[in-house]
């Protein structure tokens, strides 16, 4: 068998993973499945039912016993078609008898109860072990994914009774509803002995296990694949097959083909005559067995009529209800006259009756409190997003610098008078000193009275450009700046009317031009 | 070969183009981790129920609350805060995801869980059932809505299989050929993995390797062991 064929991912998987990768090729592979799974099953469904016509729900129990039975069918065309080989009804039925018949007592018997069945059920349908060979191989396989074998079983037993409920409940839904059976009384009876329902059971378990068998069978055969890629590491083999085919080509050099066709990988060995398969007499001996359940002791009762009763006439149904629901079974009409206290009674309570009051009470206030929260977020909502929506947002009055140029700015800093400060400095000869107190005066104002936008960082020809971009006194600006920068950097003393002028231009320049802000100081 | 190979693995890419391997999760798995999620709440409102009856209709009335938030958001509020997980996908190692791999929010896990009672129809999850059955990517009806999958997020078997301390002590030789990675791959899973095999099996494996190594037998085997180790960097 050549890995190469598999039409599906061999590698190494966690444990769910290697069921659902089996569903996957199950999914592919359903159409031959279910003619498989068909060919064998609806004969065996007919035959059980047929036997048992009057005992339906036994046959809906040896059905459930045989499907070991219908396993190995899909088993083989699963096992097939995996490695791309033909597993149509064609080459199933010549060996159908060896597929079916392979271990057949010890599946059917005490095989039937293992949870682990689906997985370790092609150790033997598959490898062909048998007894005590069968078993070690078993217990292997068994040593990594056992608990999940298990849970997947009893997770196929949930979905086929999925299956029965989600059909029923489908077939309820499109029933209407006069065809429903009055429930309570449906309940009431012994359905157990009406074989019309239990024929009808008969059916939705056989169509429940056609859905789910062939997936039960894919999901053990994904867990068996896992296990055996592990154990025997069929992914390193096929990417060996593949970097030898590589090397081979980029040498150029024939080599003898090694191992590509020569590990039997998966053999179907179901065509070999089996020790264990069960005589005819065994199985008859089987049917027997289960044939013994008590069927006469008590009369079944036959509650066809509760549906089959259609509506005739309408006149007639409604004469009949009447006449019906005259009867005192439905209630009827009587007078009474007694005597009733005007406030009604107060109602009986438990014995935490008051607890529960108090409860109620406390969680009606909480009610409140939450919608009344609620109310308000809701409104406060309202008003933000109007106004986002409406009012443009109002510009964040801009901070004005402090310093700059490592000069304190504010108009707090400064005196009373500028020029008159200015002045008195000049004539103590200190022209730094008057210039200084100028220059940062006349920043002070400018900043303040245009809202001038400078950095914190800004130099003195940022100060002209911004004093220029608002149309303030630049003329002057630039002069005294001028000034300052030639007797403060460049230590060029100026002549003493020099910085008069520039004294006297200030009322000119600053006072007159800056509005508002610090006018009257 | 036409149809690509089966695979529970789906490579999506995500906005920043990395590619994605998502292991999509399939119907048994997400049955019984649904089973005891469901027996988990059970095992709350029983308790919680008989303790709310006392108080009558008022305590009723709390326990009908409690048992409608957690049937519909005790999965929305696990997969959301929880990492994609309710505790019955943690204890199964499945997650929830969107379709690109990214996390769920809020809108998807609302959908998707909203939708349960759509995958219930018509009794017992069988329209669900049917619809993790035929679509491509195991979505049933919620996460169709929701555009999302559920996928196992422990990490890969394959590290699980894989310990460096299986190593050889043998003294590393550089591959006769240049290797791609899917190639350095098998060989290094080869040295971690062979104390799991037979020494048979090993032979036949390393055997299949004789036109890149030259040897059969035992010494292959070693060939390739001592390759391993020189891709697994030690020279």
């Amino acid at each position: 068998m050549d890995l190469e064929r598999a039409i599906g991912v061999l590698r190494p998987r966690a444990p769910w993973e290697a069921v659902d990768f089996g569903w996957l090729i199950g999914r592919r592979l359903y159409g031959p499945m279910l003619r498989a799974w068909l060919v064998v099953a609806v004969p065996l469904a007919l035959a059980i039912l047929a036997t048992n016509w009057n005992r339906p729900w036994l046959a809906v129990v040896i059905l459930w016993l045989l499907r070991p039975l219908l396993e190995t069918p899909l088993l083989f065309v699963l096992s097939r078609g995996l490695f791309s080989q033909p597993c149509d009804l064609r080459t199933l039925l010549p060996q159908l008898h060896r597929v079916v018949g392979a271990d057949l007592a010890p599946r059917l018997l005490w095989r039937r109860f293992d949870p682990q069945r689906s997985y370790t059920l092609p150790v033997s349908s598959l490898e062909g072990l048998r007894g005590k060979r069968r078993r070690q191989r078993a217990r292997l396989l068994a040593q990594r994914q056992g608990s999940q074998a298990s849970e997947f079983t009893y997770v196929c037993l949930g979905l086929e009774f999925v299956v029965i409920l989600g059909l029923t409940g489908l077939v309820f839904l499109m029933l209407p509803e006069a065809l429903h059976p009055d429930w309570p009384v449906f309940f009431d009876q012994d359905l157990w002995y009406v074989p019309l329902w239990g024929r009808l059971a008969f059916g939705m378990a056989f169509i429940a296990m056609t859905v789910v068998e062939p997936l039960y069978v894919s999901g053990g055969f994904g867990l068996y694949l896992n296990r055996r890629t592990v154990l025997e590491g069929w992914d390193i083999q096929l990417a060996f097959q593949r970097l030898a085919a590589r090397a081979k080509q980029a040498t150029a050099v024939l080599v003898l083909l090694f191992g590509l066709c020569g590990m039997p990988v998966v053999s179907v060995q179901a065509q070999e005559p089996a020790e264990g398969v069960p005589s005819a007499e065994e199985l008859e001996e089987f049917f027997e067995l289960t044939d013994e359940e008590p069927s006469d002791a008590i009369d079944p009762v036959d509650l066809t009529p509760i549906v089959d009763i259609l509506p005739l006439d309408e006149g007639d149904i409604a004469a009949e209800l009447e006449t019906i629901l005259d009867d005192k079974e439905f209630g009827w009409e009587e007078t009474v006259t007694r005597w009733e206290t005007r406030k009604p009674a107060e109602e009986a309570g438990t014995e935490f009756g008051f607890l529960g009051g108090l409860l109620g009470q406390l969680l009606e206030i909480l009610l409140w409190v939450v919608a009344l929260a609620a109310l308000g977020a809701l409104g406060y909502w309202l008003v933000r997003s109007s106004q986002a929506i409406t009012l443009p947002q109002r510009e964040p009055k801009r901070e004005l610098p402090t310093q700059l140029m490592g000069m304190d700015v504010r108009p707090e800093s400064l005196p009373d008078n500028v020029p008159v400060a200015a002045r008195a400095l000049l004539g103590r000869g200190d022209h730094i000193g008057a210039l200084s107190l100028l220059y940062r005066g006349a920043l002070a104002r400018l900043i303040h009275g245009f809202e001038l936008e400078l950095e914190d960082g800004a130099t003195e020809n940022d100060c002209i450009r911004a004093v220029r971009a608002v149309q303030g006194p630049a003329h002057w600006f630039e002069g005294l700046t001028q000034a300052w920068q030639s007797e403060a950097y460049a230590r060029r003393p100026l002549a003493e009317a020099d910085i008069d002028g520039i004294i006297d231009g200030w009322t000119a320049a600053i006072e007159n031009s800056t509005p508002a802000v610090g006018a009257t100081r | 070969m036409q149809t690509p190979p089966i695979d529970t693995l789906r490579n999506t890419e995500t906005p920043e183009g990395v590619e994605v391997g998502l292991r999509l999760a399939g119907s048994p798995v997400r049955f019984a981790s649904w089973l005891v999620d469901t027996l988990i709440r059970t095992a709350v409102l029983v308790p919680v129920g008989s303790v709310l009856a006392i108080f009558g209709n008022a305590g009723m009335g709390l326990f009908y609350l409690v048992a409608f938030f957690g049937e519909w958001f005790y999965p929305v509020v696990c997969e959301v805060y929880w990492n994609g997980q309710t505790p019955g996908k943690k204890l199964f190692g499945l997650k929830v995801v969107r379709d690109d791999g990214a996390a769920v929010d809020w809108t998807a896990s609302t959908v998707r869980n909203m939708l349960r009672f759509a995958d219930f129809l018509p009794a017992g999850f069988l329209f669900g059932f049917l619809s993790v059955l035929a679509t491509e990517e195991n979505k049933r009806l919620g996460d169709l809505a929701a555009g999302t999958v559920v996928i196992y997020a422990d990490t890969d078997e394959r590290s699980a299989l894989s310990s460096l301390a299986a190593l050889p002590n043998l003294s590393p030789a550089m591959p006769p050929l240049h290797l791609a990675q899917a190639e350095q791959a098998a060989l290094i899973e080869f040295a971690e993995r062979a104390p799991q095999w037979t020494e048979d099996r090993q032979i036949e494996l390393a055997d299949q390797l004789q036109p890149v190594t030259g040897e059969l037998g035992p010494v292959g085997v070693k060939r390739l062991q001592s390759y391993a180790l020189w891709l697994l960097g030690r020279r």
